[in-house]
């Protein structure tokens, strides 16, 4: 018997459909994985469902009562508990202060004694490991969603939305939280999962719902179905399989750091950094993030100070060089955070475009814009990157308005150009669904095999395996580990990630 | 001069004075504290206390009572505070703006209207509050006076800061209204109505407020004038960066800014050979040196001044 049925869903806005007609069941005791790729309405369902956003119509039916949720507050009095993608946790208060958050209380004052009896029965019962006296931002992402999870246990929830849960954790970590999964499942807990990742619906979910374009496409039944099917379904057509890795020539090196090393205070972010990338190489740099991935594409483009420490770029110092000479002489940075690095968002893709070259010839002379080769520029890009603009605006298009995956099109058009002899991607797949994910990671491919270099830094493990020809792992701005194509797996480089070294291993 | 300046007699007028001029900023301080932890930055709190201000005098002047002039202040302070309150909560402003705003909005009614207030007649006096002896306590050498030979005002402040400090650290209310300035999408999510909340928030920064700007004439001066706030709103928003937002920080932050003031009276007094303007300028100088070396060690509430609007991406 169902304990949730959605039905006949929709929801426009302005006008644009982001669900339309969809149907969802879910029973006690299951996990129900819903899968669908960015914009697909995944989350805008179950922010419908949290009483975040009200459909336009359909009808929600929660233990056979239809219902109306008009406040998160309502739904989670009537027992449904969402985590969200971005966590909702007040980083100064402790895992204690923000389970019991808004909670009614005996009294006048807060009795933290009875709460963090129950809250530590209730954590051991599960696996949840916390401890409740500590502050927020003192705790890894890992601990941060332990503590989320129990926050909506505490508010009794009979359902538990995860909105993308694994995409911060490590392997262990993964492997520890759908152990937490199972566990509720046995309880008569029904989860909802959303994600993107074919492995974790495979190893932990019953059923999978599949939305495409703000439709269902299609209920399966996990055991019966695999992934080929389920990513035909999810994006309407067949994936292409392996890449074809050309044999690398040996041509020698294009970028080298030596002793790197960056200081906040007595803390090293970038900890004695020696690092090589070969010409015709995808070195992939593995971790979990904020180990200093970010900082080290940023010393290499220049956007950062490094302390101490040497780069060389095609022989040649580049310590002095500035972010402009640097991509000058070919160094090309993808940043891993679109909006704050990447893009003027409110400007439109033929100025984006042009962010880079706008003081060079064609584009300007002496300072004043040459209207034609800038156009041109702007249709090469759309029409080779297949980039979707909004309705007929074409070049025009205010950036913001296009999706994440358009988004990163435009960058990599900027950045990926015939002059770029070291792309730097970070992250440079997040957030993209896999029409979008396959584009970029044939456009690295093609730079590798054209005898230029990639830098790829990426927290998806299948991502660095399938692309890298050698992998480095970070942890706590150190570089703990280089491993060779032909000796990785996803077992090793996870380990490396946890803080083991190689030799331990 | 040094023996006039170092005497206990000096040292006594010293503190009382610090302690008079730093009243009106504790409670300008606090309410704009408990409006900031909620996440609504009030600037406009200098135009909550003039209009607190003029509208405690013009109440006292026509009923003839100091009770109804100070009902009268906290109304005019609540009245400013609700058109910050729409502004950034419903209409989801810039604080900011809203608030620089309403101040230069507040001086130009308030002048216009004690304009038309005094027009045709003579010079007006209120008789202010009297102080209020507390016997025992007000001997004690050096702080007695400043401490126990205070008005209500005073006294009311030191049951106040403990009643608020309690608030914070034991209450669940107090956690939830530290929630709604923090993070109010998770505040939300866990039930706390966000946006009442911000409104309770700033009807407190209103009520307090208009008690600050009543203050000046109820107590101390016994008559309004114009632009007579004359920028103590935004010492006391400086005192609850410097007080860490805390209570008792704004208290002692506050505290400073008075004595700064004090001792520049007092300084003018003795016959100090510096310019009056120069050591006018002594408070401010104050505050910039405090602001500057609190940085670094921010406690702001993380979604100060951002408005919250639920499933806004």
């Amino acid at each position: 018997m169902a304990i949730l049925e959605m039905k006949h869903i929709s929801k426009a806005f302005s006008g644009v459909y982001a669900n339309e007609d969809v149907d969802l069941s879910v029973e006690k005791g299951e996990i129900h994985a819903l899968l669908g790729e960015n914009g697909a309405g995944k989350t805008t369902l179950m922010n419908i469902l949290f009483g975040i956003y009200t459909a336009d119509t359909g009808e929600i039916y929660w233990k056979d009562k239809k219902v109306v949720f008009d406040s998160p507050r309502e739904a989670i009095n009537q027992g449904i508990g969402m985590v969200h993608q971005h966590f909702s946790l007040v980083q100064k208060m402790t895992v204690l202060e923000n389970i019991i958050l808004g909670l009614k209380q005996d009294g006048l004052f807060l009795s933290k004694m009875d709460a963090r009896k129950s809250i530590v029965e209730l954590a051991e019962k599960y696996g949840l490991r916390v401890r409740p006296d500590a502050r927020i931002r003192d705790l890894s992402v890992g601990e941060q969603q332990r503590v989320e999870i129990l926050k909506a246990l505490y508010r009794n929830v009979d359902l538990l939305i995860l909105d993308e849960p694994t995409g911060v954790l490590t392997p262990k970590e993964t492997q520890d939280f759908f152990e937490v999964l199972r566990k509720l499942k046995k309880e008569g807990y029904a989860v909802i999962i959303i994600t993107h990742r074919m492995s974790e619906i495979m190893a932990i979910s019953d059923r999978v719902t599949i939305l495409r374009d703000g439709k269902k496409v299609k209920e399966l039944v996990t055991s019966e179905t695999d992934p080929k099917e389920l990513s035909m379904y999810m994006i309407g057509r067949e994936l292409h399989g392996e890449f074809e890795i050309q044999e690398q020539s040996d041509t020698g090196v294009a970028l080298e750091l030596k002793n790197v090393n960056i200081m906040k205070g007595e803390k090293a972010i970038l900890d004695n950094i020696h690092l090589t990338v070969n010409k015709g190489e995808i070195l992939g740099i593995a971790g979990v993030d904020g180990n200093g991935q970010t900082e080290l594409a940023e010393v290499i483009a220049g956007i950062r100070k490094s302390t101490s420490g040497e780069i060389c770029f095609m022989n040649e110092s580049i310590q002095k060089a500035t972010v402009k000479q640097r991509f000058e002489k070919g160094i090309s940075y993808i940043s891993d955070d679109r909006h704050a690095d990447g893009l003027v968002i409110d400007m439109t893709l033929k100025e984006n475009m042009l962010l880079k070259d706008y003081d060079k010839e064609p584009f300007s002379k002496k300072g004043i814009f040459n209207k034609k080769p800038i156009e041109e520029q702007a249709k090469n890009a759309i029409e080779k990157f297949q980039i979707k603009t909004t309705g007929t605006t074409g070049m025009e298009s205010v950036v913001k308005l296009l999706s994440g995956g358009n988004q990163q099109k435009i960058i990599i058009a900027r950045e990926v150009t015939e002059e770029a002899r070291l792309v730097i991607a970070n992250q440079p797949t997040r957030g993209l669904d896999i029409g979008a994910t396959e584009f970029v990671r044939q456009t690295l491919m093609d730079v590798r095999n054209s005898d230029r270099s990639v830098l790829l830094i990426s927290a998806d493990l299948e991502e660095i395996l399938a692309l890298s020809d050698r992998i480095a792992v970070m942890f706590g701005g150190k570089i703990v580990g280089v491993l060779n194509r032909s000796e990785a797996n996803v077992q090793k480089i996870g380990l490396l990630m946890g803080g083991m070294t190689k030799e331990a291993m | 001069m040094l023996e006039q300046i170092l005497t206990m007699g000096f040292f006594t007028a010293f503190f009382s004075a610090m302690v008079r001029m730093a009243v009106p900023l504790i409670y300008a301080g606090l309410g704009e504290m408990f409006a900031e932890k909620a996440g609504i930055l009030n600037i406009g709190m200098e135009g909550v206390m003039l209009s607190g201000a003029f509208c405690s005098f013009a109440g006292a002047m026509f009923s003839g009572s100091l009770m109804i002039g100070l009902l009268c202040g906290i109304l005019g302070g609540i009245a400013v505070g609700m058109i910050h309150a729409v502004l950034s909560i419903k209409l989801a402003q810039n604080q900011s703006v809203s608030g620089i705003a309403i101040n230069m909005f507040v001086l130009g009614v308030t002048s216009f209207f004690s304009r038309i207030l005094k027009e045709g007649k003579s010079y007006q006096q209120l008789t202010t509050f009297s102080t209020i002896k507390i016997p025992g306590l007000r001997s004690i050498p050096l702080i007695g006076d400043a401490l126990f030979n205070q008005d209500i005002f005073t006294y009311f402040l030191y049951v106040l800061i403990i009643v608020m400090t309690v608030f914070y650290a034991k209450t669940a209310k107090g956690l939830a209204f530290q929630a709604v300035g923090e993070h109010p999408r998770a505040a939300d999510a866990a039930g706390i109505p966000v946006h009442k909340y911000q409104y309770i928030a700033m009807l407190v920064n209103g009520i307090l407020g208009g008690i600050g700007g009543a203050y000046l004439v109820l107590v101390q001066l016994g008559v309004f004038t114009e632009n007579m706030i004359s920028g103590r709103g935004y010492i006391a928003l400086a005192a609850v960066i410097l007080g860490r937002y805390t209570p008792v920080g704004t208290f002692g932050a506050a505290l400073i800014f008075g004595g700064a003031n004090a001792l520049q009276i007092r300084l003018q007094a003795v016959g100090v050979p510096l310019p009056a303007q120069a050591l006018a300028m002594l408070p401010y100088i104050i505050t910039l040196i405090a602001l500057l070396g609190s940085i670094g060690r921010s406690n702001e509430p993380e979604s100060l001044s951002k408005p919250y609007i639920r499933g806004s991406r």
